[in-house]
């Protein structure tokens, strides 16, 4: 069944705000049908502070720093670079108990231009020490976000989208964090193509790869990496397994693939066989829905023409 | 045990002077620092925690009922050092050290025992503040929560977002104080983007407004009294006019004192201005 992934996140939230009373909400004026039960059944720890990020971020630290288990939402640029100081340094530095929920990943607001593209968001936060990051992918991480979040406080920043998706059929059959952070999604006997990604393209990645096996006679396994940091040694150490790892997303080159070339580093990997794909570095002053813009960036055909060189 | 000085204006008085001596001889053996913006703050400092306007505890830094101070214009962290240093929170041997490998670097971090946030970086101090107190009032606490700010500082914008949610969340348990020096970096507010007029700003964003002389112990110390007594639901703006460099007839509103290094011939002069 498609679940909303606000949905998903925001029921999981109210049902954890009943249980504990440390949560408090702050909200840029950023609204989701299920934020109204929120609202309504606990108004003195829901706030909408309007649209001033800036002082979100600062109550939100001081609300933390008081014992409050703060979840602060709004738009991926809004709560991400509008306020990159104030994670920094009145959050981070600190290791505050603030959940920065984002959503508008990549091109979640396709048609609204350059200034609500979710394309730099996770790159900005990813510079930031004490930060942990994590993007959703469907209901089941999404949900299992919140619990986390809360058994272990800390800065989090936490990417949700606003689609319906389905689950997706973990192969793993768990979703690991303290140990994985990742989820294998499809896992091939035969492991030559290791293809990475992050967030919700990893649902147009299971059918690309399953058109590609038939049209490619390639064997492919897909890996959700839904902790983009810190990534786990485990994730990159897989690599040496495969014959060919692509790391893909709907995002600039800085997000989840540099990233992978950092750890690859820390652990002394030579990270030769890896290709990355991603949104090139520009402006896009393009307008239309989300699949039909990603579509103009022939993502399949750029794995395609990867996994040609390779057969 | 909270720390309860009965206010002694006199006192206060000498122990601003002690200060400042404090400050210079630390800037002094640092080689440089943000001398001006300290020495305009000293008064507001020594009414806050030697004068009783705080509710603190020297032997229990982190004791939970504790009012929280905020120096949103880190720049002047030596100044809170030396105070800090004076009642205790940690050995003053650590101020001959400033910026030397010690424990006190030119802007304060919570690892320094009496600090309570990361500050520096201008226009954060007044939204963390509100967050602090939203939380007292949520949690019927009656802790007040402090923030310093400098004038310049209010040229950000974030100061007026936090500005408007505290009026709107009528946390009347916040004071925030603006060391109205009139002086940035490079000259005076009013030539280069002016402030005035400050104090109806503030009015018309929905504070108690108070304004007074920066180094008037008495007047800083009823004026405390007066903030907790309040039965407004508004927060207080205390708006300080003081003089940056004060105490030292060289460096007084002057802007290269801003920041910078004393010289010995300047540190003998000014040592002997501060004791006479």
């Amino acid at each position: 069944m498609k679940v909303d992934m606000r949905d998903a996140f925001f029921d999981q939230l109210v049902k954890a705000a009943y249980r504990d009373e440390r949560i408090v909400f702050l909200t840029a004026d950023h609204g989701a049908s299920a934020l109204k039960k929120f609202e309504e059944e606990m108004p003195d720890r829901y706030f909408n502070l309007g649209i001033a990020e800036q002082n979100m971020m600062g109550v939100a630290a001081g609300l933390a720093a008081s014992g409050k288990i703060v979840f602060a939402y709004g738009i991926a640029p809004f709560v991400s670079l509008r306020v990159l100081e104030q994670l920094t340094i009145d959050i981070a530095a600190m290791r505050l108990p603030v959940n920065v929920v984002s959503v508008g990943a990549g091109f979640t607001y396709s048609t609204d231009g350059p200034t609500h593209h979710g394309l730099q968001d996770m790159s900005a936060v990813l510079t930031i020490p004490n930060m942990t990051v994590v993007n959703s992918s469907d209901p089941e991480n999404t949900r299992h976000f919140v619990d986390r979040v809360i058994e272990a406080p800390g800065p989090y920043y936490i990417r949700i989208e606003k689609e319906k998706v389905e689950s997706l059929p973990r192969a793993d059959t768990k979703i690991n964090w303290k140990e994985d952070g990742f989820s294998i999604i499809k896992d091939s006997q035969k492991r030559s193509i290791l293809v990475l990604s992050t967030g919700i393209l990893i649902h147009q990645l299971m059918e690309w790869v399953e058109e590609l096996e038939v049209e490619l006679g390639l064997k492919f396994t897909l890996v959700d990496s839904f902790r983009v940091k810190p990534l786990p040694d485990k994730l990159i150490k897989m690599f040496q397994e495969f014959n060919q790892v692509i790391v893909i997303e709907e995002g600039y080159v800085s997000g989840l693939a540099a990233q992978v070339l950092i750890k690859a580093a820390e652990l002394n990997m030579q990270p030769a066989s890896v290709e990355l794909i991603n949104l090139p570095e520009r402006f896009y002053f393009e307008y239309d829905e989300r699949p039909a813009l990603l579509s103009r960036l022939k993502l399949k055909e750029r794995i395609t023409r990867i996994c040609l060189g390779k057969r | 045990m909270i720390y309860s000085p009965v206010p002694d204006h006199l006192c206060l008085e000498q122990k601003a002077k002690q200060l400042r001596v404090d400050v210079l001889d630390a800037i002094f053996k640092a080689g440089k620092g943000h001398i001006g913006g300290a020495f305009s703050i000293i008064e507001v400092l020594v009414t806050l925690y030697h004068g009783g306007g705080l509710r603190i505890d020297p032997d229990n830094p982190r004791w939970l009922e504790r009012d929280r101070f905020i120096l949103s214009k880190g720049h002047a962290g030596i100044a809170l050092y030396a105070t800090l240093a004076d009642l205790g929170f940690f050995p003053k041997e650590e101020l001959a050290k400033l910026n030397q490998g010690g424990l006190l670097g030119e802007h304060p971090d919570p690892q320094i025992p009496g600090v309570e946030v990361i500050s520096g970086a201008l226009g954060h101090g007044l939204s963390i503040a509100a967050g602090m107190a939203l939380a007292a009032k949520m949690d019927l606490n009656s802790r007040a929560v402090y923030v310093l700010m400098g004038d310049g500082e209010c040229y950000e914008g974030s100061v007026w977002e936090g500005a408007m949610f505290a009026a709107h969340h009528e946390l009347k348990n916040l004071c925030c104080i603006v060391d109205r020096n009139g002086l940035i970096t490079h000259g005076s507010t009013e030539s280069f983007n002016r402030l005035e007029p400050f104090a109806e700003k503030w009015k018309a964003f929905g504070w108690n407004v108070i304004e007074t002389d920066a180094h008037d112990v008495e007047k800083l110390t009823a004026i405390w009294e007066k903030f907790r007594a309040a039965t407004s639901m508004s927060p207080t703006v205390v708006i300080a006019h003081s003089v940056k460099g004060k105490g030292i007839s060289f460096m007084e509103n002057n802007p290269k004192w801003h920041h910078g290094g004393v010289n010995q011939s300047e540190y003998e002069l000014a040592i002997k201005e501060l004791r006479s």
